[in-house]
């Protein structure tokens, strides 16, 4: 095996608020190899988003990164300046956001978001940018592609605008992708073209993807790797089948279980109960431990990674059998 | 039947959070901006400045008694004939600038400030007549409002002054006029956006009469928007009404406010007597300034979606 | 933005007031009054600024006149900027690797340029009846100093003509604004159709 594209370690992303220290991303670390799609799930406020945009370096004051190391292709970027970490990002790097209709500017047209992507990196004439663009629309699938460069982003459907996203992120033809629920907006009929059109690219290009969600149908199909995070932390890791088909922490099988489609027909649906817990005053110990139908004493000690088996690690004191 | 869950967590109230009234809130949110305070200050010195004018001027300039022509245009720290220091220079009649700017600071603000009380009673009622009662009259109004909106005040004062003629009165009712429509928008938007809300469809099932639901809950909702306008206003009727007594339009020479001060001191301008006109403005300019400040930070302040 | 606070507040006529002793009376450099030599133009409009004093006597009065836009577009830009800044497409174009130069040159500009527009065109009737003090404060003879000399001498004829060729200019700017409005911001079109 290659060196991995990207290797995390012990990351942490703290926000220094007026109310307080919110630690949003607090010691993650894992390692994504060439070619792999690993998958981040999470609540919302578990900050597998924020853990995306320490990765591309967009955190802004009050937040900031304050510890371990991001090394993409053995370079530590969180080391870099601001203009290096600018030539990376788009580049090396890129990333796709969750709503179509926002990320993509209105008064400006395609071609302008798509040319201005690639120039800002190579030297390559207009003219060669132009069908450079061209070429990745009709790649991720948009038909007529010389018509719609001259388009503008109300023009298209939710789905399609998504697909403009995807082909810029893959115009530079960069190592990692990081996708931050790029399907959660999209109806479910266009979520799976999606998925579809993603999985076939990176097959292509040999790209390595960090597809973060909430969903975890989505990433029952297409993840390789799958790491859930809980309160700013990887509670569990390992490969798909590992995680998905027999799960250690509780609060991964809590979330397999309420997933309606495991459930019988007719039968109670399971929840977990209780709420995330805010970030602000995370107490000691296990932060799941509050909902928890397994906790004992000793939880209130914070447990580390430990992995089990070959590939999949645990951050609990009792993990399931 | 299973039990409710039981490890619903509830975040509890910070201490003082729900006893305090919105008054206080906007006065303890107010006084964080340095600028702010700073502004309110000057705002209060000037205010000071004009209600104890006759007390603590070293002259009264409009006593023809106590005029010497032949202190006239004399320098700032200059020596009087009586003794006492001219701290701000003379004037071609012989006034001290620092008393007159005084006295004129006063009519200023009172000018200002009746005008502003007028013009916002009007649009008061103009507007919420508008929200409430919508239809032909609200339209009227309303266009009535856009074309006087889109003409800029100082022609609109000018005209009015060419057609009623000169005089205190006059000057007010066209500042009034000027000023009404700005007030009769912003109130009317507000009432409109308010007149949707619960409160008032609860206020109507219970047949109160129109004029308690519009003046005892429409009104008060519609209040901090009005405020922030009134104050941006008043400093604007202060600026208009001394461009006007500048251009001789304005108030009679019986009234004279800073703006017919530094009218006089205009001509005087060019031969370097330059104080006659520039004390005056920069009382005006503190006037204004301090004024704008405290709006600035008012509507910072009741700005609800700046609230966190 | 206190300094912007500053010059939306000062008023006019003072600035052209101190305008005129700094510049005329303390420094010397610019003349303070009247509008200098004229040519005429096509041998019927006398016209002053082909003529380098001629130009001179137009600064102070267009600085006097620019100063109360200039203070109140700075506002304006700032707030927009504030506002677009926090867009999601900004953090795109970051994403994208893009320089701040191109994404505030390119991206936040086009956004905030719609308001912008907007209200420079409005500013236009402002200009104009700021025109009116700034004229009578440098003697300049334009059409804002006939105004106030015909209200002097109730001069009624003179009053109209203004009045009609004043609104006038108003409803063509306000056209020329919508219809800029339009070109600016592609999803207000009108007849575009769907793609």
């Amino acid at each position: 095996m290659s060196e991995p594209v990207l290797r995390v370690e012990e990351l942490r992303t703290h926000f220094f608020t007026k109310a307080g220290v919110v630690k949003a991303v607090d010691d993650v670390s894992f390692i994504v190899n060439r070619g792999e799609v690993m998958g981040l799930v999470g609540e919302s406020g578990s900050g597998k988003s924020m853990t995306g945009y320490s990765l591309m370096g967009l955190i802004d004051p009050p937040g900031r990164i304050v510890g371990g190391r991001i090394l993409l292709d053995g370079i530590d970027v969180i080391k870099l300046s601001g203009e290096e970490m600018r030539q990376m990002r788009g580049n090396r790097v890129a990333m796709i956001f969750q709503d179509p209709m926002m990320t993509l500017n209105p008064v400006l047209r395609i071609d302008t978001q798509m040319i201005e992507a690639i120039v800002a990196h190579r030297k390559v004439s207009a003219g060669d940018a132009h069908a450079m663009a061209a070429a990745a629309l009709s790649k991720v699938g948009i038909p007529s592609p010389e018509e719609r460069l001259s388009a503008y982003p109300h023009q298209f459907s939710g789905g399609m605008r998504q697909r403009v996203a995807i082909a810029i992120a893959l115009l530079n033809e960069p190592d990692l992708i990081i996708a931050d629920e790029p399907t959660t907006a999209l109806d479910v009929t266009i979520q799976g073209q999606i998925l579809y059109e993603m999985q076939k690219l990176t097959r292509e290009t040999g790209a390595a993807v960090i597809w973060i969600t909430h969903d975890l149908s989505v990433v029952a199909g297409l993840a390789d790797q799958v790491s859930v995070m809980y309160a700013g932390r990887i509670v569990e890791q390992g490969t798909a089948e590992q995680v998905l088909g027999r799960p250690r922490h509780p609060y991964t099988r809590g979330l397999l279980d309420s997933v309606p489609a495991n459930n019988a027909r007719g039968a109670r649906l399971k929840q977990i109960p209780g709420m995330t817990p805010s970030l602000l005053d995370l107490p000691p110990g296990c932060p799941f431990r509050e909902r928890c139908s397994y906790a004992q004493s000793d939880c209130a000690r914070t447990p580390l990674m430990r992995p089990l088996t070959a590939g999949q690690s645990v951050r609990c004191h009792h993990p399931l059998a | 039947m299973s039990a409710l869950p039981d490890t619903v967590i509830v975040e509890p109230l910070a201490t003082g959070a729900a006893t305090e009234t919105p008054l206080g809130r906007i006065a303890r949110d107010f006084v964080t901006n340095p600028i702010a305070i700073f502004g309110i200050v000057l705002l209060l010195l000037v205010v000071l400045a004009a209600i104890l004018a006759p007390f603590i001027s070293p002259q009264n300039p409009y006593d023809l008694a106590q005029l010497d022509v032949m202190d006239s245009r004399l320098e700032p720290g200059s020596k009087a004939l009586t003794g006492g220091t001219y701290w701000l220079g003379t004037d071609d009649q012989g006034r001290d600038m620092l008393s007159a700017i005084f006295y004129g600071l006063r009519i200023s603000l009172s000018v200002g400030v009746a005008s502003t009380v007028l013009a916002l009673l009007i649009g008061l009622t103009m507007g919420l007549a508008a929200a409430y009662l919508g239809g032909r009259v609200e339209t009227l109004i309303m266009r009535i409002v856009d074309i006087q909106l889109s003409f800029p005040a100082i022609l609109i004062a000018l005209i009015l002054i060419a057609v009623l003629g000169q005089g205190t009165g006059k000057v007010i009712a066209a500042l009034v006029t000027v000023q009404w429509a700005y007030y009769a928008r912003t109130v009317r938007s507000a009432a409109l956006v308010e007149k949707r809300k619960e409160y008032m469809e609860a206020a109507r099932c219970l047949a109160l009469p129109p004029s308690r639901i519009v003046f005892k809950h429409l009104l008060p909702n519609c209040l901090p928007p009005m405020i922030v306008v009134a104050t941006v206003q008043v400093a604007a009727a202060i600026a208009l009404e001394a461009t006007l007594s500048f251009l001789g339009l304005g108030l009679p020479i019986t009234e004279p406010s800073l703006g017919l001060l530094i009218a006089n001191g205009y001509q005087y301008l060019l031969s370097g007597k330059y104080w006659i006109s520039f004390f005056p403005g920069v009382a005006l300019l503190v006037t204004i300034v301090s004024i704008n400040l405290v709006a600035d930070q008012l509507r910072d302040v009741m700005n609800p979606r700046l609230q966190k | 933005m206190a300094g912007s606070i500053l010059g939306f507040s000062l008023p006019t006529f003072w600035v052209g007031l101190m305008l005129i002793m700094v510049f005329s009376v303390v420094l010397g450099w610019l003349p303070s009054n009247g509008r200098g030599p004229t040519v005429d133009l096509f041998g019927l409009i006398p016209v002053s600024f082909f003529s380098v004093d001629g130009w001179r006597h137009l600064m102070l009065p267009a600085t006097n006149l620019a100063l109360f836009n200039v203070a109140l577009l700075i506002r304006l830009t700032r707030a927009g900027a504030h506002e677009a800044l926090l867009q999601d497409y900004v953090k795109f174009a970051r994403a994208k690797g893009l320089t701040n130069r191109r994404i505030i040159g390119v991206h936040v500009l086009r956004n905030i340029l719609i308001p912008i527009v907007t209200v420079v065109g409005l500013q236009f009737g402002a200009l104009i009846a700021f025109a009116i003090v700034t004229e009578s404060v440098f003697a300049w003879p334009g059409m804002g100093k006939l105004l106030i000399d015909s209200i002097n001498v109730l001069d009624r004829p003179v009053i109209v003509a203004y009045l009609l060729i004043i609104v006038t200019m108003f409803i063509v700017i306000n056209l020329v604004v919508d219809v800029l409005y339009s070109a600016l911001d592609p999803r207000v079109r009108l007849t575009e159709s769907k793609g």
